[in-house]
């Protein structure tokens, strides 16, 4: 083999080699890049969590009805009626017919 | 000054509680006399007794008189029981004021007969009218204690009545400035369904204080309805209670 073909095969083994060595940098790099995305999309991702509703108008109103004058009077109606639901008297002994006796007679 | 004073206020206090005041001497009449008539009773059974051991004209006149006595005496107890009911009734007291009317006026005539009586014979005949027509006088007493028991029921249930108008009106204001009232809606429906278990309660109790057929009524037994009535109209407030507290927190 001549010289000159010698440093040909030579350094068309070195340009392989390092050609080989540059896809190889390459596919690693290409691949750590697309696995720390997926990683970094992975914990990104948020939980799907459950959507508070909320009523504030709702809130608001009740609130102002809580010290409604109307509201408090039914209240105090109410307990009024509890009261004498509670100390009415359905049994009024003092009304009870009176114990007369019958068939009275001397023979 | 002070004659003028004084007057006053002894003015209001015959006018504060005149139907009061009425139904307590009603009561004190009333509690005198029975007691009177117990009294009789027992003098009766001893002069009774002692004319049917002995037979003597002395034994006799003492039972005439006795006898004559508890009639007397069972007449008065009726008549200032009817005047007692009168005092007790909130409605209907006219209606009563005839009845009593007409039971006086017979119970009047019932003591002239007796006063008329001259012998044991004649008074066993008058005490047997009295018989006959108590049976008229216990359905009418009787259905009058009913009446008042019911009224009270009744009048509760009316003012409970004006509490649920005055509380929809409300929950319609509220609704109408937007206000879910879903909460209190479900706990009004719940209320109503309590008041319509005391309705059945007081129907039952109508029926039991005027049965369709006259017989004897069970005062006890239509108490007994009333009071269970009550019940369902204690739940019925405490129901619409917690309804205002779902608004007033």
């Amino acid at each position: 083999m001549s010289p000159d073909k010698k440093n040909y095969t030579l350094w068309f083994v070195v340009g392989g080699i390092i050609a080989f060595l540059f896809i190889v940098i390459v596919g690693v790099f290409v691949g750590v890049s697309i696995m720390s995305n997926a990683i970094k999309n992975a914990q990104v991702t948020p939980t799907p969590e459950p959507t508070v509703v909320l009523e504030p108008t709702i809130v608001i109103q009740a609130n102002k009805f809580a010290t409604d004058p109307g509201v408090l009077k039914i209240r105090d109606d109410l307990k009024t009626v509890l009261g004498k639901i509670d100390s009415v008297d359905l049994f009024e002994p003092q009304i009870a017919p009176p114990a007369v006796d019958l068939g009275l007679n001397i023979k | 000054m002070k004659l003028i004073s004084a007057c006053i206020v002894f003015l209001m206090f015959f006018l504060a509680s005149p139907v009061h005041a009425d139904y307590q001497r009603a009561y004190q009449d009333y509690v005198y006399n029975y007691g009177a008539y117990r009294n009789s009773y027992n003098e009766y059974t001893v002069a009774k007794s002692t004319y049917q051991t002995y037979r003597t004209l002395t034994a006799q006149n003492e039972a005439i008189n006795k006898f004559r006595a508890v009639l007397k005496n069972r007449a008065t107890v009726m008549a200032v029981y009817y005047n007692l009911l009168q005092e007790k009734l909130v409605n209907d007291k006219d209606t009563f004021n005839g009845i009593k009317e007409s039971e006086k006026g017979w119970l009047d005539a019932h003591q002239k007969k007796i006063d008329a009586a001259g012998s044991l014979e004649d008074l066993n005949s008058v005490s047997q009218e009295f018989d006959s027509r108590y049976s008229q006088m216990d359905l009418e007493t009787r259905q009058t204690v009913g009446k008042i028991l019911l009224s009270k029921e009744i009048d509760l249930k009316g003012q409970l009545d004006l509490i649920f108008n005055n509380l929809d009106t409300k929950l319609k204001e509220m609704r109408t400035e937007g206000v879910n009232t879903t909460t209190q809606d479900r706990g009004v429906i719940s209320s109503k369904n309590k008041l319509e278990l005391f309705n059945q309660k007081v129907d039952e109790g109508k029926a039991i204080f005027f049965p369709e057929r006259n017989d004897q009524i069970d005062i006890f037994k239509g108490q007994q309805r009333l009071t269970e009535a009550n019940q369902y109209l204690r739940e019925t407030v405490n129901y619409l209670l917690e309804v205002i507290k779902s608004v007033t927190g």
